[in-house]
């Protein structure tokens, strides 16, 4: 009997019924994610081909590439894809730098330093806030005369500084807080990635006579390659998806420059413009973009670590 | 493996071999530490500003926003802010939906995962891809046809509808995890069991499921965080404010006076106080379960 | 130990999950109906019912954030008297949102808010708000007032006052900056803005930017004041719904928006109106550009700030030339409507009862005085309306002055954002009054209310 189960036509049936069993543990998670993804992706497709104000009672009526032709007539569309594209951006640059400058300080564990488990644990702190209680929280620091940023400021001899209602520097400071949020996870993965490099390739380096640089550029930044991917990758699909943290701080003002495509599309989907097709126009866009972006990072990082 | 990553800690033994110590090592040793110090509290202002201001009275926070003195110390914000954002609906609301999600998403995540991981077909492969490419799509684009489907199933406005959106949102990236561990188990793990007569399931019960430890760790804290922290979500589909989640309920009372910083921060406070409290004990395995979910994608 | 705390933590959370199951605060509102039947129970001083009636619970989409502090007490009024009735308050948070999803979902609350907006019509449109024509209140309501939310012949909404514009002063920042009394005129005003400015270390005027209601009203009153002594009630807002109104020919216009742009605090165009409130008490600003709906906490700041309420005025913002008589910016206040979606028939006959209720006026009152409006019930008696005294000193010159329609009344949604986020522009100076007058022309030609 246990001999058998290699044989070959034993083996195709319980191959078979192996499959059959799979097939079924897959079904809860299939119909779940079918239910709630697939369709309503689906639907937002449809929705994006028709004119509908979104009501039932209302007929969908076709109008096929309209709703997306209509897309770059809208109000402040070319400051919108200009911020966005800035947010995006400027958060993954800055989220991936900053965690990677504080990952490699965080990394060094010889004697004379301090606690690491414990400063660690303070800079992955923050993201464990909501995105909703970060925009609040910061808006509210970013206060133009009560907020602790231009209290303090003033304290010191500043002038007031205003955070919210500058062009250029309300891109930045809704950046901020996001890489405030972002930057816990980031430093996390790449203290992992920094780990897992085997501690011969530093001393064989070393041996070799490199010196610091050296060993950071020719060592470190190759072998942590896929740390680097990983976070570039989910750092601006974030920053993409991102909403309510920089729409409670900026409320996308001063004019479009700093509302974000997912704000758009709210704005479209629920604020009662009756242009839900124009809202589902947006999102395709949306979807396509991070599905584009996430290709290309793949392709391009990964090929980058080949090299290496 | 990837628990190994993590406790080989080759930075220990890496650095210092290379170290000769003299006086210019020592300085800039020193002076490493100091900016990293300054930096690591610079980043805390924004936490410690909220939490002390949760126990103080607006004008305070405004007077003196980096100051907590007993005189200025209080606590009625908190009944106040326990009042206005209904705290115990809300932290129900919200524990409910985080605890059933992650139960769903583990067991059926698990489930998927172990028939993709140890089945060798075609078709599961293809499966596998459409997974990862569900992965990427964001959520706020398709807000509005969710809500529709779940008036369609007669769920709209009830915890149910957020919860399987947020399971449905979340198993994508817990089969990934799942597959991707179960890969790297060794195939004899089962054989022999197969050979015993085990059914496939038993052999999924029995063999794999104590194994899962560390990758259900990392998916439980990955898809925790993300369910207790949803805003957009309990905003439109669980859309009552006698029954919101604590994300919702903060917002929507901040909403009403943006001026009571107290009332806010405290807010923000109890929004945040149970994952905050969670994190302070098994910050151990939210880090870890954090890093073994990212690196081995 | 330190591993039981989290344990403990997560059973403290399961616990407070299943203890808390038959709260019914899950799901299903009222649309199922929790209806829990009290049958072990007898009632002794039932009023009107015989048998203890099945609990029903109704929706309310009514209470705004400048009455939200007296809503327990209003609530626990009515079901003190009505015991087998349960309000509960929904959609406080971002309603625009709320009421959108609500739509989507065929399902809107028992009570609720509308306006003159695109949404609330597709409410009526839908079939989803009821007609209230046939209602004994509306007896009580001025004509005016139920014409303005009628809609094909249906009234689908009962307002609760007249909502006007004012300027909010601290006089005893005026008198600091040499001036006895608060400026009458455009010019006026930009001179006292401009004393303000230069004697004191006051903010000269400040303006809740984040409602669009609120940042609208600062070119809303230069606009009407420019155009509508020349073309008569009525027209402005006729040429508004049809698209008509080209801003960029009202130079004039233009020119005084930027004139008084520069004197605004920084932060105006995200302000909130708490926040303004907030900043009138702290002091930091000293005329503020305000609905009457927040007169009550305009007012009070005022006082503490100013150290007397001697020392608070309201005035009609002016934006009128020297001599001119002034145009203010005025609206129906927010209207509360009935819903027509079938429910069970108690379910229906609460709603009713809520309703009527809700506008006696022992019952009105307390929304009434909680913002300190004046009141469109004409059952109010004197008694019964609390008035801040500086509100009741403008309350005539109110009656006296014309008027054009607050935009919220005329606009579509697509214009809101894109002229308000330019006037947000204008004041914060990010942009000049010319290019925003262009962008409103602009969107105004395409986005309007007239068919087709």
């Amino acid at each position: 009997m246990e001999k058998a189960i290699h044989k070959k036509p034993k083996h195709t049936r319980f191959e078979r019924n192996r499959l059959l069993t799979g097939i079924l543990f897959l079904v809860p998670s299939t119909i779940i994610c079918f239910l709630f993804v697939v369709l309503p992706v689906l639907n937002v497709i449809k929705y994006s081909f028709n004119e509908w104000p979104g009501i039932d009672t209302v007929p969908m009526k076709f109008v096929g590439f309209d709703n997306y032709a209509a897309v770059p007539k809208t109000q402040g569309f070319g400051e919108m894809i200009v911020s966005t594209i800035t947010f995006a951006l400027g958060v993954t640059i800055l989220t991936v730098l900053v965690s990677f400058i504080v990952a490699m300080a965080l990394d060094k564990r010889d004697k004379g330093r301090i606690n690491r488990n414990l400063m660690r644990s303070m800079w992955f702190f923050p993201c464990l806030l909501g995105h909703a209680v970060v925009g609040i929280l910061w808006r509210i620091m970013y206060h133009y005369s009560n907020g602790v940023i231009n209290k303090t400021i003033v304290q010191l001899g500043g002038k007031p500084v205003n955070w919210l209602e500058t062009r250029v520097l309300t891109n930045f400071s809704i950046i901020v807080p996001t890489v405030w949020v972002l930057m816990g996870m980031t430093i996390v993965i790449f203290l992992a990635g920094l780990q897992s490099i085997p501690t011969e390739l530093y001393e064989a380096s070393t041996i070799d006579g490199a010196n610091k640089s050296q060993v950071r550029r020719f060592i470190t930044i190759p072998m942590m390659a896929p740390s680097i991917t990983i976070n570039v990758l989910t750092t601006s699909i974030a920053a993409f998806k991102m909403y309510e943290l920089p729409w409670f701080i900026s409320l996308g003002l001063p004019g479009y420059s700093t509302r974000l495509l997912t704000q758009r599309i709210y704005f479209f989907g629920f604020e009662n413009t009756g242009q839900m097709g124009i809202g589902a126009a947006l999102s395709m866009i949306l979807i396509l973009t991070i599905t584009l972006i996430s290709l290309l990072q793949f392709v391009f990082l990964r090929k980058r670590e080949d090299i290496f | 493996m990837a628990k190994n990553n993590l406790n080989q800690i080759p930075g220990a033994t890496t650095h210092k071999s290379n170290r000769i110590g003299g006086v210019s090592e020592l300085a800039s040793k020193i002076f490493g530490e100091f900016i990293l110090v300054v930096f690591s509290l610079l980043i805390w202002i924004p936490i410690y500003y909220f939490v002390i201001g949760a126990f103080k009275e607006r004008g305070d926070i405004v007077k003196y926003p980096l100051l907590l003195t007993p005189e200025l110390f209080t606590l009625d914000n908190f009944g106040a802010a326990i009042d206005k954002m209904n705290f115990f609906a809300a932290l129900k609301n919200t524990g409910t939906i985080t605890i059933v999600t992650l139960v769903i998403v583990v067991a059926f995540g698990s489930l998927a995962g172990f028939a993709l991981s140890r089945i060798d077909h075609k078709a599961f492969r293809i499966y596998f891809a459409v997974i990862i490419a569900l992965m990427v799509v964001p959520f706020i684009g398709v807000i509005i046809a969710l809500i529709k489907q779940t008036v369609s199933m007669k769920i709209y406005n009830s915890l149910w509808a957020n919860i399987l959106i947020q399971a449905a949102w979340n198993l994508p990236f817990s089969i990934f995890l799942y597959t991707g561990f179960m890969r790297a188990l060794p195939k004899e793990l089962e054989e022999a069991a197969y050979v015993d007569g085990c059914s496939m399931f038993r052999v999924y019960f029995n063999i794999f499921l104590p194994l899962l430890a560390p990758v259900t760790a990392t998916c439980l804290i990955r898809t925790g965080i993300g369910v207790w922290n949803d805003f957009l979500l309990s905003l439109t589909v669980l859309n009552d404010s006698y029954t919101p989640t604590l994300m919702v309920a903060v917002q929507s009372f901040f909403g009403e006076r943006t001026s009571e910083y107290g009332l806010a921060f405290t807010g923000i406070l109890l929004a945040s106080i149970p994952i905050m409290i969670l994190f302070i004990f098994l910050q151990k395995y939210f880090i870890k379960g954090i890093a073994a979910g990212a690196v081995k994608g | 130990m330190k591993k039981f705390i989290p344990l403990f933590l997560v059973l403290v959370m399961a616990i407070a999950l299943f203890a808390g199951c038959d709260g019914g605060t899950t799901t299903g509102q009222t649309t199922t109906g929790q209806t829990t039947t009290k049958s072990g129970e007898t009632t002794t001083e039932g009023t009107t019912t015989d048998a203890p009636r099945e609990k029903v619970t109704i929706e309310a989409f009514m209470v705004g954030d400048d009455w939200v502090d007296e809503w327990p007490a209003f609530k626990a009024k009515f079901e003190s008297e009505y015991d087998w009735i349960e309000v509960i308050e929904v959609g406080t948070g971002p309603e625009a949102g709320f009421l959108q999803s609500r739509i989507a979902a065929n399902d809107i609350p028992d009570i609720v808010s509308v306006d003159n907006t695109e949404v609330s019509y597709q409410a009526l449109d839908a079939g989803l708000i009821q007609d209230l024509s046939d209602k004994e209140v509306t007896k009580n309501i001025p004509q005016a007032y139920l014409d303005a939310f009628t809609r094909d012949g249906k009234i689908f909404g009962l307002t609760q006052g007249a909502a006007f514009t004012c300027l909010y002063v601290n006089m005893a920042a005026l008198k600091e900056a040499g001036w006895d009394a608060p400026p009458a005129d455009f010019e006026e005003l930009l001179a006292v803005c401009q004393d303000l400015k230069d004697k004191t270390a006051y903010a000269p005027l400040t303006v809740a930017g984040d409602k669009t209601t609120t940042a609208w009203m600062v070119y809303e009153g230069i606009i009407a004041n420019e155009v509508s002594p020349d073309w008569g009630a009525g027209v402005y807002e006729e040429k508004f719904l049809a698209g008509e109104i080209n801003f960029t020919e009202h130079t004039a216009a233009t020119e005084k928006f930027n004139k008084i742009a520069p004197f605004f605090m920084p932060g105006s165009a995200t302000n909130k109106e708490d926040d303004v409130t907030a900043l009138m008490t702290d002091g930091a600003a000293a005329m503020a550009i305000a609905g009457n709906w927040t007169a009550k906490g305009l007012v009070e700041g005022i006082t503490e700030a100013a150290g007397s309420e001697e020392d608070v005025a309201v005035i009609l913002v002016p934006f009128n030339d020297p001599g001119e008589q002034v145009w203010i910016s005025i609206s129906p206040e927010t209207a509360w409507g009935l819903s027509a979606v079938d429910e069970d028939d108690n379910i229906e006959e609460a709603r009713e009862i809520y309703f009527n209720w809700i506008m006696q006026p022992e019952n009105f009152k307390f929304v009434q005085n909680a913002r300190g409006t004046v009141p469109v019930l004409t059952t109010l008696t004197e008694d019964q309306i609390v008035l801040p005294e500086p509100i009741k000193a403008v309350v005539p010159a109110m009656n006296d002055a014309p008027f054009v329609l607050m935009g919220f009344n005329l606009w579509t949604e697509v214009f809101r954002d894109a002229a308000c986020t330019a006037i947000r522009d204008v004041i914060s100076g990010n942009m000049t009054a010319e290019n925003a007058v262009k962008v409103m022309s602009d969107t105004l030609a395409t986005s309007n209310r007239s068919e087709g």
